[in-house]
């Protein structure tokens, strides 16, 4: 009798002790995971999550559902991650640039309170060329400054990253700008710069790479030379210091609130991603500029990013004085 | 050239591409049919599936995808005036009439046959235009789409000739309500009545669909019956419409390469798109033909000179894509991201080095559409009797489908109110006698005039001369002034000749 209430006693704390533990909770995550695109289907920013959803499949044995959600220059896709549920199955790009640009340099009340966004990785930042065709007499920065006139951008947009970047190199070089504006892409633009329609135009490696033989980049808006060009000068060298840190940050972000436990697991797989060669290899290969970064140093470098564009607004706000 | 197209054949024949291609054709004929899904949604869909597959088997996939959902999409838009996908709408306009007057296998034959033509005719364009593609692409900017489009909108003038007012009317209420969203150039939103729904704009999905699919649904249920009587139905003969359906096409040779080079031209243009292929074709036929009074009501020509277009294009938009990694159409865009996802680096050194891909595709886009002409054709006397079923059948079953595809294609709800406003917009448009095709005309050629214009005036500082002195511009602006006056002078003198 007592060994049988000894059993009894053993087997009630047991079922207690599962009972204060709580029921079985699932693992995170245990359902596809949705992963927003700012930009059409085919954009870099897509191939890059493509190419991050295929490891994740692997390792994290769900679907990861790439969703392009283009519009409103890139905003688009930003505020639908902000408006998500926080359960951490809606993640996503969230194209930072915009956003700053409409708070610091155009003075709207940006769509998304960046601050309150959830940043759990950043895997890239990139990093643009100025360029001209190649038929152009300009061969450097110095020399659209020696020729007194005003130069004409192609771009996709009012507040885009590329016409910040003309507008900022314009303030800072001391040359008026121009804009052919509304192209859907910046290979769009690129193209129109090959083929006359401007006077110069701003794009990365993976935008203007297929009509590189036509154009002639004349400066990297980077610190440091760029791998790809080793011949044309750098911003940071040419000593347009403040002209280096606007590239566009690749940030994976999550809805304000998101359990912060799944936040770590999301950027965990996305730490090993960019420690593997393979992934590392074709990214750089394809053009995008590795840069990983934590929340902090991501939040470090959206801070400084948020500075220059402080910096540069009054001479933005006079560039842009009687423009459309 | 031939070294190239030889390698291209023996890709053909490795295991697994027509097995690829296949599947393509009937993946894309299935998300074409489905009115609102289309070919991005079917694209974006398979493309996580190709990651694994060696890089010419996944093109061969989503080629077959790209060529076959137009013809998908000419089902529904023939046999219910339901366009599939939004390019489809120029064909809703003969193809609805004749399914209405028991010739629903015909069209959908001609469609089946139009599909196939204008791949071949558009492959053949493609390879022949292939050594000046960099000419024509760097010949076409802002001022020479500007009359590209002009030309489209001067059609208005043509497409409603029973009421011009009406016509001319419909065209407005089309570009005003392209001009909703969020404007690149301006860095404003426009007209969005404080909805974040509206920064894009009026989407274009919903907004085709509702606007002939919802509000035929809506005509549908306010007379009811079907769409041929059981009484006509029994008399028709259906296996045999196939054969004269294909006869039509044949027999019209000029009419499908006219199209076919409106459509592979338009399409090695960036920017401009299947639905302006379609109808620019459609439109340069009503202007050619010899029975122009039939354009609207039943032609068969009609129905060539679209679908044929949407389908050449296909191969025309290839050439931009590969040699620039500019894609011509949003179908484009996500091949171009699988060229990249799979390791291909789009641009002269694959016109150089990988000719055989591109050929490969090429061929691979015309193998498809074979299959898709070849299931279109076995098909089409049973989905013919779809016109034949009683709009109480019909009715709920399409407007659950329009519902659903409009929803998937971004899985917002707001999409499927839109498709029901939109749709009732459109009852109120037919039934007061505006023609839909003018409101869809404006609508997506609107966004397209205005950026050009505003583009030509930037590059040109202004001046209104770049218009003139640019000689493409010079010779399209022409073109309209030529194609706009000729039947108004036609008019006054055929008045004159009446009088005397």
């Amino acid at each position: 009798m007592k060994k049988y209430a000894t059993m009894c006693a053993v087997l009630a704390a047991g079922a207690a002790a599962i009972g204060f533990s709580g029921a079985p909770r699932a693992a995170y995550p245990d359902k596809p995971i949705t992963f927003i695109v700012p930009f059409g289907a085919g954009s870099s920013f897509g191939a890059l999550a493509r190419k991050l959803g295929q490891r994740w499949e692997k390792e994290l044995n769900v679907s990861i559902v790439v969703k392009p959600l283009p519009g409103s220059g890139g905003r688009r896709g930003g505020i639908q991650i902000s408006k998500s549920k926080p359960d951490g199955y809606t993640i996503g790009w969230t194209h930072m640039v915009p956003f700053l640009s409409d708070q610091y340099l155009r003075g709207k009340t940006p769509a998304v309170d960046l601050k309150k966004v959830e940043i759990i990785y950043q895997i890239s930042r990139s990093q643009f060329y100025i360029f001209v065709p190649k038929s152009s007499p300009y061969k450097s920065v110095a020399d659209l400054k020696k020729s007194g006139k005003a130069f004409k951008f192609a771009s996709t947009g009012i507040g885009a990253i590329t016409w910040v970047q003309a507008m900022a190199l314009g303030g800072t070089i001391g040359f008026p700008v121009k804009f052919v504006l509304g192209y859907k892409k910046l290979g769009d633009a690129a193209i129109a710069v090959a083929k006359g329609d401007a006077e110069a135009g701003i794009g990365g490696i993976v935008h203007f790479r297929p009509i590189r033989d036509d154009l002639r980049p004349i400066m990297f808006f980077g610190p440091q030379r760029d791998t790809f060009f080793p011949d044309v000068p750098s911003a940071g060298e040419l000593g347009y210091e403040q002209l280096t840190n606007l590239g566009a940050p690749r940030v994976i972000t999550a809805p304000p609130g998101t359990p912060k436990a799944r936040l770590q697991v999301i950027r965990e797989a996305a730490i090993r991603a960019v420690k593997d060669k393979s992934f590392t290899d074709w990214a750089t290969k394809t053009g995008f500029y590795m840069n990983p970064q934590g929340p902090e140093g991501t939040w470090k470098g959206l801070d400084a990013q948020a500075e220059a564009f402080k910096k540069l607004a009054p001479l933005v706000q006079k560039m842009g004085k009687g423009k459309k | 050239m031939f070294e190239s197209m030889a390698l291209a054949a023996t890709r053909l024949a490795e295991p697994g591409a027509i097995a690829m291609l296949l599947l393509g054709a009937m993946i894309g004929i299935v998300f074409g049919a489905l009115p609102g899904l289309g070919s991005i949604v079917a694209l974006s869909i398979v493309l996580p599936f190709t990651f694994g597959m060696d890089p010419i088997l996944a093109m061969y996939l989503l080629a077959g995808i790209m060529s076959s959902v137009t013809f998908g999409g000419s089902v529904p838009a023939i046999l219910l005036n339901t366009p599939g996908t939004p390019p489809n709408a120029a064909t809703c306009f003969d193809g609805y009439p004749m399914a209405q007057r028991g010739e629903g296998a015909r069209a959908v034959s001609v469609s089946a046959t139009s599909c196939f033509v204008g791949s071949l005719a558009g492959a053949v364009v493609t390879i022949a235009l292939l050594p000046v593609i960099k000419p024509i692409v760097f010949s076409f900017g802002p001022p020479e789409f500007f009359w590209l489009v002009m030309f489209g909108l001067v059609m208005i003038a043509f497409a409603s000739r029973a009421n011009m007012v009406k016509g001319l009317v419909g065209g407005g209420i089309g570009i005003m309500l392209s001009q909703v969203g969020y404007s690149e150039i301006f860095g404003t939103y426009r007209f969005t009545l404080g909805s974040d729904y509206l920064w894009d704009g009026i989407p274009l999905v919903p907004f085709v669909v509702g606007l002939f699919a919802v509000s035929e649904l809506i005509s549908y249920s306010a007379r009811g019956g079907q769409t041929v009587s059981a009484g006509e139905a029994a008399k028709i003969n259906w296996g045999g419409q196939v054969l004269v359906g294909i006869r039509d096409v044949l027999s019209r040779p000029w009419q499908w390469i006219r199209a076919s080079a409106i459509g592979a031209g338009i399409g090695i243009i960036p920017g401009l798109g299947g639905g302006v292929a379609a109808f620019m074709s459609y439109f340069v036929g009503m202007q050619r033909t010899k029975e122009p009074e039939l354009y609207g009501k039943g032609s068969v020509e009609g129905i060539i000179a679209a679908e044929t277009a949407n389908d050449a294009k296909e191969g025309g938009a290839l050439l931009p894509t590969v040699a620039f990694g500019l894609p011509g159409s949003p179908d484009m865009a996500i091949l171009l991201g699988a060229f990249i996802l799979h390791g291909l680096e789009p641009g002269p050194l694959m016109l150089r080095d990988h000719m055989d891909l591109i050929y490969a595709l090429l061929f691979g886009i015309v193998i498809s559409q074979v299959f898709t002409s070849g299931i279109g054709l076995v098909t089409t006397p049973l989905l013919a009797r779809l016109s034949v079923l009683p709009s109480r059948w019909i009715a709920p079953f399409v407007l659950i489908l329009v519902f659903v595809g409009t929803y998937m294609v971004r899985a917002n709800i707001f999409d499927v109110f839109m498709a029901v406003f939109a749709g009732i917009f459109g009852y109120l448009l037919r039934r007061y006698g505006f023609p839909l095709i003018t409101v869809v005309i404006g609508y997506i050629l609107g966004p397209l005039a205005e950026k050009s214009y505003i583009q030509s005036m930037q590059i040109s500082d202004d001046s209104l001369m770049i218009f003139i002195t640019e000689p493409i511009s010079a010779i399209l602006m022409f073109g309209t002034v030529f194609t706009l006056a000729v039947p108004v002078f036609a008019a006054i003198r055929n008045k004159r000749r009446a009088k005397a």
